[in-house]
């Protein structure tokens, strides 16, 4: 704590601006009482929800983090360092000025503000952050051990496989949506299957989303629990997690967006980290490629697509996208990208482990950040799975933000924000249910396991079922007008 | 209702200030060698190694020793009772196993409790102790420091030196666990000049003592495995006609590459290991003129065969105690993976039977500074 307090006092003068640092000196009092409690959790979080309300803000009409969050990588030379002055022959986008040219030969000066409205429209590239953020998720952390169980050290093969069927999946996701480009799923299946159908259907998707946040949430809880602090109430770790869990999800799909693009700068650095485990390893292990043939790997593609899914919300974040048209190629970048992860993990940890040990570990991933020893750092999983935090919270945003909608749907709310008591419901819920209960490893596990075969059946049978019975009823609809 | 609910969380939070996830640096005492002997009755001796921040004290560690038959937890239970802080092995430096108690038991599974808590360090290098452990640790270092430091540091250099090879906790669970190989372990000893580095224990695929590799026969295992880390001295006898009465020679190996060859038949093999070592003369007391590329050849064909002799004595040490700390076994299954299937259950027994052949090819790269 000494050492903590020291390096923030003298961080403190890197701030040139003096109302700043007032500020951060406040701020830093309630960040000291969170590390105290919960440690490197504490802070992690504490950091997080100030930096949550940072990107949540606007200023004088222009968002507070442009622009980092929302990422405008065209604006980033004069932001974190500055560009030689040759290469900033441009005005800021984030100004939408008149006349992008500076000081150029024009006749128009002056910005507008025109444009620069709240809206709740996301970009292509939050699009592919979005379903790259809320694929990653829990399974990174156990993928390899299940995969090695399956089809021992060919399962990078499943990994890329499974990556071919998500993206086919996605397609036909798609597909769906461009019937309907304007609604979302919930809105657009009571006109297309009947008011009670398309109710059922709201119902199944709404509870499948709640179960699946309520699932990543609580495994994230018992993971810190058994990796950081054992010994904190899980209530309590329950409590502070929900808090930027709430400040995200209230404002709608343009925050969550935002978020992934949080979650995505501040973890980029992570699964890079696991190439330090690459010293002394057994790059022995991988051969022979294709060991006991492509049974095996073809039986365990049901093993992976866990890690894919996610790719089942674009029916929530579809209309909202504003280059429709891309749609299809930022979910193949986006799974594309989960894949390049899960690759990385796989392969690091079977040429880590020896065969049987990969057996035993239940969380591999962190298995191999024990491995690793800095000589300025002990213990590398407890600052790596604090902030990996960030990135589990992005898969339950989501989850959590569909599932409000899907409850808002059924009680006859039509609106897409996140806010309301509906949103308080569930957190309270989750609240109540974490201090009354406490699940175990095994009860995760069991829950895990029924998760990943309601969802196998319902993402593909619904999906593919949906698509069929549209396709039919538009030609219904052709033929019977002829 | 705002304000309400976060009052009612700030109310919790303070509820819990009374974290039970901190810890006081005061209050812990840090236990840096953890050793296990035999003791009488078929119990195992624990004993914890933690130093003493005082300087008023002669001995700045204590000992704590302790009877326990099964379980480290309980152990450090029993210890913690000693111990004048709460005893935490979170900082474990060295794990000192007695030679005695690994010639009559796999001590591997009383271990479970450190693999299996996320807190414990996994880099701690185990040890085997020819001779009592206690006698070890009590050892008189006059002023040297910690126990727990000095001999990490011992280590650290031997293995460096090629003295030894280190197994730290993660990598002997690795062994362990492995089907393709045998665990091996450093061994040191304490005798009337002090203590020492001796060699490298190797156990058998259960995890009991089988033999040691002196200093020498040591380096000799780093180079069939191929893995070195830092460059590697080693003597090697030169014939007498070459060399004289005295004929030694010593090397500088500057890199080893190693390519193995494995044809399989029946229940046993035959291993080819194809070495490619680049080496710099280091010490050579006889004159051996080199004047052109031939007296070079011939030198390192007399190398190459000195070096043959002694890694076919090596491997025939292994072969006897049906060891196999090389990790052949890792090839055969990238190679002959259906041949694997049959016999991984056998690995180190039919390695024992095999014909092992290794060729190496020597490159002398440099002479120093005098021909």
């Amino acid at each position: 704590m000494v050492i903590i307090v020291a390096i923030t006092a003298i961080s403190s003068y890197i701030i040139p601006n003096y109302e700043l640092a007032n500020s951060v000196r406040i701020i830093r009092f309630p960040l000291m009482l969170m590390a105290s409690i919960f440690g490197m959790v504490g802070i992690a979080i504490g950091v997080l929800i100030v930096l949550v309300h940072l990107i949540s803000v606007r200023s004088v009409g222009m968002d507070y983090g442009d622009p980092l969050i929302p990422i405008n990588f065209r604006d980033w030379k004069d932001t974190l360092i500055r560009a030689p002055i040759q290469f900033m022959r441009k005005r800021p986008s984030v100004n939408h000025p008149l006349q992008s040219r500076r000081q150029g030969q024009g006749k128009k000066s002056g910005v507008t503000n025109m444009q620069n409205q709240a809206t709740e429209q996301i970009t292509f590239f939050q699009f592919i952050l979005l379903i790259y953020k809320t694929q990653i998720g829990i399974n990174v952390l156990t993928l390899p051990r299940d995969l090695f169980a399956e089809a021992n050290t060919d399962g990078w093969i499943v990994v890329i496989l499974g990556c071919l069927v998500s993206i086919l999946l996605s397609g036909i996701i798609i597909q769906i949506m461009k019937f309907h480009p304007k609604q979302i799923l919930y809105d657009a299946m009571p006109k297309y299957l009947g008011k009670w159908l398309g109710k059922a259907f709201t119902f199944l998707w709404t509870l499948y989303a709640l179960l699946t946040a309520t699932l990543v949430l609580f495994t994230t809880i018992h993971i810190v629990k058994v990796w950081i602090l054992p010994n904190t109430p899980f209530y309590l770790l329950m409590i502070i997690f929900l808090i930027p869990i709430y400040m995200v999800t209230k404002q709608g799909i343009n925050m969550l967006a935002r978020y992934a693009e949080l979650a995505f700068l501040i973890a980029f650095f992570m699964p890079y980290l696991l190439f330090f485990a690459l010293k002394n390893v057994e790059w022995l292990n991988l051969l022979p490629v294709l060991k006991d043939g492509w049974e095996p790997i073809v039986k365990s593609i049901g093993l992976v697509l866990p890690s894919f899914y996610g790719i089942e919300l674009i029916f929530i974040w579809y209309p909202f996208l504003n280059q429709k048209q891309k749609a299809f190629r930022g979910a193949i970048i986006g799974n594309l990208l989960t894949m390049n992860i899960l690759l990385i993990i796989t392969l690091i940890s079977f040429v880590n482990f020896s065969p049987m040990e990969s057996e035993k570990m239940i969380w591999p991933t962190l298995g191999i950040l024990k491995l690793i020893q800095f000589p300025f750092m002990e213990r590398l999983e407890v600052f790596f799975l604090s902030f990996y935090l960030y990135v589990l919270f992005a898969t339950v945003i989501p989850y959590l933000f569909t599932a409000v909608l899907g409850i808002k749907r059924l009680v006859g709310k039509m609106d897409t924000r996140g806010a309301g008591w509906i949103l308080w419901l569930v957190l309270f819920g989750w609240v109540i249910v974490s201090i009354l209960y406490f699940p175990t490893y095994s009860d995760l596990f069991q829950l895990h396991k029924f998760w990943s075969e309601v969802a196998l059946y319902l993402i593909i049978g619904f999906f593919v079922g949906y698509t069929l019975y549209l396709v039919l009823f538009h030609w219904w609809k052709r033929v019977s007008h002829r | 209702m705002k304000r309400v609910l976060i009052l009612f969380v700030i109310c919790l939070l303070l509820g819990s200030t009374a974290c039970t996830d901190q810890m006081y640096l005061e209050e812990v005492d840090i236990a840096l060698i953890l050793g296990i002997d035999k003791s009488e009755e078929g119990k195992e001796q624990i004993l914890f190694v933690a130093p003493i921040f005082d300087e008023s004290v002669e001995r700045p560690y204590q000992v704590i020793s302790i009877q326990e038959d099964a379980l480290l937890r309980n152990a450090r239970k029993k210890a913690n009772a000693k111990a004048i802080g709460s005893l935490s092995t979170r900082k474990l430096q060295l794990l000192l196993l007695s030679k005695e108690l690994l010639k009559e038991k796999n001590i591997f599974p009383y271990l479970d409790a450190i693999f299996r808590n996320p807190k414990d360090e996994v880099h701690s290098r185990v040890a085997v102790v020819d001779g009592k452990v206690e006698d070890l640790v009590n050892f008189n270092w006059k002023k040297k420091g910690q126990p727990g430091v000095i001999l990490k540091t011992l280590l650290d250099e031997g293995e460096r030196s090629g003295v030894t090879l280190i197994s730290q906790l993660f990598r002997y669970h690795r062994q362990m666990l492995d089907p393709r190989m045998t665990p091996y372990l450093s061994e040191i000893k304490k005798d009337e000049d002090g203590v020492g580095v001796i060699g490298t224990a190797l156990l058998s695929r259960d995890g009991i003592y089988r033999t040691t590799l002196d200093g020498e026969e040591s380096t000799y295992l780093v180079l069939l495995k191929g893995e070195m880390k830092t460059e590697l001295s080693t003597k090697l006898r030169a014939p007498k006609k070459v060399g004289g009465e005295k004929g030694l020679v010593d090397l500088e190996i500057r890199d080893v590459k190693n390519q193995i060859q494995i044809q399989p038949k029946g229940n046993k093999a035959k291993i080819t290991i194809h070495m490619k070592l680049s080496v710099d003369i280091a010490e050579q007391p006889f004159y051996y003129p080199v004047e052109q590329y031939s007296d070079q050849h011939q030198l390192e064909k007399i190398l190459e065969e000195q070096f043959t002799r002694e890694f076919t004595e090596v491997i025939t040490k292994f072969q006897r105690y049906q060891v196999e700390p090389i990790g052949i076994g890792s090839e055969v299954q990238a190679q002959q993976y259906q041949w694997w299937k049959q016999i991984e259950k056998d690995w180190p027994r039919v390695f024992s039977r095999s014909q092992v052949q290794v060729h190496p090819e020597v490159t002398i790269h440099g002479f120093g500074i005098s021909k």
